[in-house]
């Protein structure tokens, strides 16, 4: 397994597991989307949340919030080539 | 403007406006042409440019902080050097190393630094990428986040700031 894929399956995970506990039932995640490629020694790591619609509003102080905390988690674990994560709202497209 | 040390007279620095950037990137995606909706390389470029926004406020703040301001510098080139002294990948890396040093908005601003730095990445270089219209104003918004959490730092977590983000202490 790759370091990206490293990367990149750890962040979903945590994603996955952190949401319903932060954010409870408001939103639900349909898919995710991801692309990895390699630059200047390290990985570009890019993943794109898509949200079943009905939820609240992308720009709400709790996703704020919750992608703070995802990524803090990522940076106490020493992750290298923490993914950018953009959380979108499925219907509407990416 | 002359020199402190002589009567060489110097440019006065202008750096990009980070505001002004954000604004073109976000007017870039939001009034495309009437009856189109903003294309593939006009979103990945606002990503792009909502990311050096964020860069070159940094760049401006640390050059402010260690170097004094353009109009009160000791000497004439070093806000410019400072300036120009920060490396993207170097930076970001040293910023999550060192977030335990930051505040709230400091780390706020780590944060959306560090994920900006990445998506631009991927928007500029990856061609098996595509970031859509409602991300590309998420990496807008997370920008200007990062440009109001610089805003509030104080003089003193400046320093530390550029510190960071040049040396990798604080």
């Amino acid at each position: 397994m790759t370091h990206a894929e490293t990367a990149l399956q750890t962040t979903e995970r945590l994603i996955r597991e952190r949401m319903p506990q932060l954010l409870g039932d408001k939103f639900t995640i349909s898919r995710i989307e991801t692309s990895t490629f390699r630059r200047n020694n390290h990985d570009v790591n890019y993943m794109t949340v898509f949200f079943k619609p009905g939820h609240p509003p992308l720009d709400s102080e709790e996703i704020d919030e919750f992608t703070s905390t995802v990524w803090k988690e990522l940076v106490s674990r020493d992750m290298v080539d923490i993914p950018a994560v953009a959380y979108v709202d499925d219907e509407a497209g990416p | 403007m002359t020199s402190a040390a002589g009567n060489a007279p110097f440019p006065t620095p202008t750096p990009l406006d980070p505001l002004t950037l954000l604004a073109a990137a976000e007017r870039s995606i939001n009034n495309p042409p009437v009856g189109q909706a903003a294309d593939r390389e006009t979103i990945h470029r606002a990503v792009s440019t909502a990311y050096y926004s964020v860069f070159h406020a940094i760049n401006a703040s640390n050059a402010d902080a260690l170097a004094a301001v353009p109009s009160n510098r000791p000497n004439p080139g070093a806000w410019t050097d400072t300036y120009r002294e920060m490396r993207h990948g170097r930076a970001a890396r040293y910023l999550q190393r060192n977030l335990r040093h930051l505040s709230g908005p400091g780390q706020r601003l780590a944060q959306n630094f560090s994920q900006l730095k990445t998506a631009r990445e991927a928007a500029d270089y990856d061609p098996n990428t595509t970031i859509g219209l409602q991300a590309a104003r998420q990496w807008v918004r997370r920008a200007r986040a990062a440009l109001v959490a610089l805003d509030t730092l104080s003089p003193a977590e400046r320093v530390t700031l550029a510190n960071i983000t040049l040396y990798g202490r604080p």
